[in-house]
């Protein structure tokens, strides 16, 4: 028994001797808490001397070139990030957002014209899309590539929209219909009225527009369709049937601020230039925009027209 | 498209030590089909005896199908390299960098900062690349990990980036640089060749730089389209330019630091190819004029058109029905640069006036099924599902006796096949004004021209003029004869394949010479 014991602690001296060795020829990375790493190395040689503690430690070795493994012991490096200096970055121009056509021109340099061009971006479309239109003529590619995508995404979305409601409709009752109805012919509206279509198709889908809005009519008569449905006619040609459209929104409750304009330019085309003024005077006590006010304002005073307004008077 | 091209779904292994002309091709043959792709197939067949080799560089494997062409026996080497494939990056760990390979970088960067254009910045970029391997002092590893790398990065922030977003700063950055390292790989890879033949500037163009620079053979780029007018106006569209200036800082008019950014990266990797090519084909003036513009010396510049095989086309001539066919036939595929909603609107009002009129699109649709889709519905919006016909890809020798007029609707093209393929089967065109459309519509002054319009031309987008000039085409038989009789002419003095073959043997000859 003695001897046991003398054996046994001889091991455990020896063990405990390879554990802190092993430990001592580790690589850096993984002489962590040395208790715990002595620890096991001590029951590794312990439990299977020699190939325990020393075949652990060969493995290590030669496992240490492998970057899978160090990647998990490198110690993280807390590194700060810059900060941004607004002030000192401004290298580039700004140009503003005046004099987007002279700056289109085809003289200008390249560059400044693809700028001037995305300018546009910030533009409502029925103002921009004219001049896209244009630029889908120019000589330089780029021009006319940039715009003609500007163009096709502003006419790709309206048209992603009709597509959604078309089967959305075609799922419905009839009788739950005009709210699908009436959207299907605002959108159908909305790709003339941004000027997203010209010719004999814009004639097409005028009257894909004309047709929703009757079948939202026909549903439920409403101030604001019997209204798109008078600018749909206008926009046909048809002046009497708009004019009656119109005057049936109004008696359905489509305020005069908006309509009025509307029987203005109707009576000014078929050249009715006492019922203009007329229904510029019925105007005269609401609330206008600004454009619309100084149009008012010329037809109804009897003053000269002040030099500042004529500018928003382009027409006269 | 030609009928030489199909579906081929096996992808046989060609390897080979030497080649005489290694083709290097960013996204076209033999995996995209297409006008480029058409044409190298036909280089590679025009010219039995020499062995090419051919490089073909993509995103990611996912984005790319089946081949969709029979090799070429005479293609001895095919070897494909994806540039944006995730799993090729090295693994996580830390890296030291080398001060003198930082230090190269930055001198590269500031070279391109200005807008100053350095000719010798090919040779300058090659150099930093050699420098680029697991042993060099600008290793993949140093780029992605290092201290000193990131320090470079954050330096750049600080002095260039007007977006204020740090993290879409660094990541372009990184995604900007990821792809030289894959180049370098394969250009390491690559059989050796007498001559170094790119399809476009770009990552190709770049690859033949390297190849250029380690083994000092000749290097002719041919560019179809204008590869960095194409990628600018992508990326002036792009959505997925982030921009993060805030309401106070942004203005309209000024392009976003980032879109800015990547047109610049793509205007440098145009101006170093070339620099470094020895000879710069384009297809007509107006491109070759563009690539002056963009930095190509003018000594090096030429102009060669395309060419088709005439003799393939003309027994169709006698097949076409003594009537005009009332069909119009846009052909190629099914993708938005073609604009086949233009040609479906425009059969709108050509519908309206010739009701037995018909509007084929013959292309294969899988490229880009959403817009394919699109179209279908605007056809049954308009009311013209019975009218627009959708034919998937047909063979042009099958169908070219049955169709009144060839249209090409497209936004962007550069010298269009199909247009040379129908004059040869004596059919009019009726195109876009986009690339060499009008040079062969109308010809070049002089006695091109005097050969007469072989159809018409019109602005893009614009399906009324489209249209109007359908109906006087289809609806005129004297004009379209006259347009017919012109088209053969013109294809038959011009554009012939033997023309080309020649002018290419040329350039080939002349390179192989001073090896021997």
């Amino acid at each position: 028994m003695t001897d046991f014991w003398q054996l046994l602690g001889f091991h455990v001296g020896i063990s405990a001797c390879v554990g802190v060795v092993t430990y001592l020829l580790l690589p850096r990375h993984y002489r962590v808490r040395p208790v715990y790493v002595v620890g096991l190395m001590f029951c590794f040689a312990f439990i299977a001397p020699v190939v325990g503690a020393v075949g652990l430690l060969l493995v290590v070795r030669l496992n240490q070139n492998n970057a899978d493994g160090n990647a998990g012991f490198a110690t993280p490096v807390t590194q700060g990030l810059p900060i941004y200096e607004a002030q000192v970055k401004d290298r580039q121009k700004g140009t503003g957002q005046g004099a987007i056509r002279s700056r289109l021109a085809p003289q200008v340099p390249s560059a400044l014209r693809m700028q001037s061009l995305l300018t546009l971006q910030a533009v409502p479309n029925r103002v921009s899309n004219p001049i896209l239109e244009e630029l889908l003529g120019d000589e330089t590619d780029d021009v006319r590539l940039v715009a003609f995508g500007m163009l096709d995404a502003e006419e790709k979305k309206i048209s992603s929209r009709i597509r959604e409601v078309s089967e959305r409709l075609n799922a419905q009752d009839p009788a739950d219909a005009f709210d699908s109805l009436s959207q299907l012919a605002e959108l159908y509206w909305e790709l003339v009225y941004a000027r997203l279509t010209q010719g004999e198709l814009r004639k097409h889908i005028l009257s894909q527009a004309a047709n929703f809005a009757d079948r939202a009519l026909a549903l439920h008569t409403g101030s604001g369709m019997l209204f798109l449905r008078a600018r749909i006619w206008m926009e046909q040609g048809d002046f009497v049937s708009a004019k009656a459209a119109f005057q049936n929104a109004l008696e359905h409750g489509q305020p005069k601020a908006s309509t009025l304009p509307y029987l203005a330019e109707l009576a000014l085309r078929q050249r009715d230039f006492a019922l203009v003024k007329r229904y510029m005077k019925e105007l005269s006590p609401l609330q206008l925009s600004s454009r619309t006010r100084s149009v008012q304002e010329f037809w109804t005073s009897s003053k000269e027209i002040k030099y500042s307004d004529r500018k928003l008077l382009q027409h006269i | 498209m030609t009928a030489s091209s199909s579906n081929t779904s096996e992808t046989p292994q060609r390897t080979a030590k030497e080649v005489d002309v290694l083709l290097l091709l960013e996204g076209t043959f033999p995996f995209v089909s297409g006008g480029v792709s058409s044409w190298v197939n036909q280089i590679i067949r025009g010219f039995p005896e020499l062995r090419f080799g051919a490089v073909f560089l993509g995103s990611r494997p996912q984005d790319y199908g089946v081949m969709r062409y029979a090799l070429p026996d005479n293609l001895v080497h095919l070897e494909t390299a994806y540039l944006y494939e995730d799993k090729l990056n090295p693994t996580v760990a830390p890296a030291q960098a080398d001060a003198s390979g930082i230090a190269l970088m930055k001198d590269v960067h500031s070279s391109f900062e200005t807008e100053a254009q350095t000719p010798a910045c090919a040779g300058i970029f090659a150099q930093l690349m050699d420098e680029a391997g697991p042993d060099g002092k600008l290793s993949h590893e140093s780029f992605l990990y290092s201290e000193a790398s990131w320090d470079f990065i954050k330096d750049s922030y600080r002095r260039r980036s007007t977006d204020p977003s740090f993290v879409d700063y660094f990541w372009t950055i990184r995604t900007m640089h990821t792809p030289f390292w894959r180049l370098r790989e394969v250009a390491l890879k690559c059989p050796n060749a007498r001559i170094y033949h790119s399809i476009s500037t770009g990552y190709a163009g770049i690859l033949a730089v390297l190849l250029k620079h380690r083994n000092k053979r000749p290097f002719i780029l041919s560019e179809h389209g204008i590869y960095v007018k194409e990628r600018k106006i992508d990326l002036y569209q792009a959505q997925w330019l982030k921009d993060n200036r805030s309401v106070f800082d942004k203005d309209p008019s000024r392009v976003s630091y980032f879109r800015q950014l990547w047109i610049r990266f793509f205007e440098h990797l145009g101006y170093v190819t070339y620099q470094a090519a020895d000879d710069i084909v384009a297809l007509y003036e107006a491109n070759r004029q563009r690539q002056l513009l963009d930095g190509a010396p003018p000594e090096r510049t030429t102009n060669i058109a395309n060419g088709i095989d005439v003799a393939r086309f003309a027994p169709l001539r006698a097949q076409r029905p003594e009537k005009i066919p009332q069909v119009l036939c846009l052909i190629g595929r099914v993708v938005p640069i073609k604009d086949i909603k233009t040609f479906i609107r425009a059969m709108r009002t050509v519908a309206n006036h010739l009701p037995e009129a018909e509007a084929w699109i013959a292309g294969p649709e899988d490229e880009a099924p959403g817009y394919a889709q699109e179209c279908r519905e605007l056809a049954q919006q308009l009311g013209l599902q019975d009218k627009v016909k959708f034919l998937g890809f047909q063979k042009l020798t099958d169908l070219l006796s049955k169709v009144g007029v060839v249209v090409l609707s497209s936004i962007s093209e550069a010298l269009p096949l199909v247009i040379l393929e129908g004059y040869a089967a004596g059919v009019p065109t009726l195109s876009t004004d986009v690339g060499s459309c009008r040079q062969l519509v109308y010809g070049l002054p002089g006695e091109d021209e005097a050969i007469g319009a072989s159809g018409r031309v019109v602005r893009i987008a614009d399906p009324q003029s489209l249209a109007d000039a359908a109906l006087e085409l289809l609806g005129n038989t004297e004009a379209w004869n006259q347009a017919s009789a012109a088209a053969i002419r013109r294809v038959e003095t011009y554009y012939t394949q033997d023309i080309m073959f020649a002018r290419y043997r040329e350039l080939y000859e002349k390179s192989f010479q001073w090896q021997e």
